[in-house]
């Protein structure tokens, strides 16, 4: 299966996330110049919480049913990033 | 060091939790990468080191399914010889803001341990990544890619033929030396991470003593 055939197709019909723009992430090379790649690579944000509290499937933001294209899905995962 | 990027923190996190719950509900392997993949491209060349936090992300939590997911996911990508790549210039090419970047035309595009690499040692578009930073990312890396035994044995592949071919202009002799030594050991079925990461850096020579006074550098 070629690349423009996956996507042209429809994820899951769990991974709707209809009203949702695909450009979420476009913004964030500008506000992460070069000068600040260690900087993110030394970040810790699992600071202050518990081993227990480091657990990352099971609670994303809501992830609808429905079809949703690759854009779409994109979009909602990178959305926090503004 | 990082509190500049601190409100990122929260962000970030979210933004992992929400890829491993798409990843995580999408059951096709295929579409899987391409989620992948589309988005490394959405983030844009200079964001790639979002995509490396990502994966540091997970490599750092404590969600094995997550850790599991990820590890498989790219083993596909490495099957496929296909793993989800970011852009550096050509260590031919200058460095330093502006006037100085190489072109388009001539970065490279590399995966994840590539990428560090290159930024460890090279001269690029990005000031060069300090080398406690560089260990603990690859350590961590490791650890996570270990979990997949296929990926493993295929990174590891890549990265001792990498360093043993002539890809003109990627990689610098330093380059080369720690990829190739990364990937001799990590071929071992025995090794750790940190004894990966260590070889990779210091080669397995035992560490003379350095007499006081001295400065050593590594050539």
């Amino acid at each position: 299966m070629s690349l423009s055939e996956l996507q042209s197709r429809q994820l899951a019909p769990s991974l709707e996330v209809g009203g949702l723009h695909a450009l979420a992430g476009q913004g964030l090379a500008q506000r992460l110049p070069a000068s600040h790649g260690n900087q993110l690579l030394g970040l810790d944000v699992w600071a202050g919480t518990s081993a227990a509290e480091r657990v990352l499937g099971g609670n994303a933001a809501a992830l609808p049913g429905g079809g949703a294209h690759l854009d779409q899905v994109v979009g909602h995962i990178l959305a926090p990033l503004g | 060091m990082s509190a500049q990027l601190q409100p990122l923190a929260a962000p970030l996190l979210e933004t992992t939790r929400r890829l491993i719950g798409a990843l995580q509900h999408e059951p096709s392997v295929e579409m899987r990468l391409a989620l992948a993949k589309r988005l490394v491209r959405q983030l844009g060349d200079e964001a790639y080191p979002v995509f490396l936090k990502i994966l540091l992300i997970v490599a750092e939590s404590e969600d094995s399914a997550a850790k599991q997911l990820i590890a498989d996911l790219l083993a596909a990508a490495a099957r496929r010889m296909d793993l989800p790549s970011g852009p550096l210039s050509a260590w031919g090419g200058s460095s330093g803001d502006g006037a100085g970047f190489a072109p388009p035309g001539r970065r490279r595009l590399l995966g994840p341990i590539e990428y560090l690499t290159v930024w460890h040692c090279q001269q690029t578009q990005r000031p060069m990544l300090e080398e406690a930073l560089y260990a603990d990312a690859v350590r961590k890396l490791l650890a996570l890619f270990d979990l997949n035994p296929e990926l493993r044995e295929l990174y590891a592949g890549k990265l001792g033929s990498d360093a043993g071919g002539e890809l003109e202009g990627t990689y610098t002799r330093d380059t080369r030396d720690i990829l190739n030594r990364m990937a001799q050991r990590w071929r071992k079925p025995e090794s750790t991470p940190d004894e990966v990461v260590r070889a990779a850096l210091r080669g397995d020579a035992p560490d003379a003593p350095v007499p006081p006074g001295w400065i050593v550098h590594r050539l």
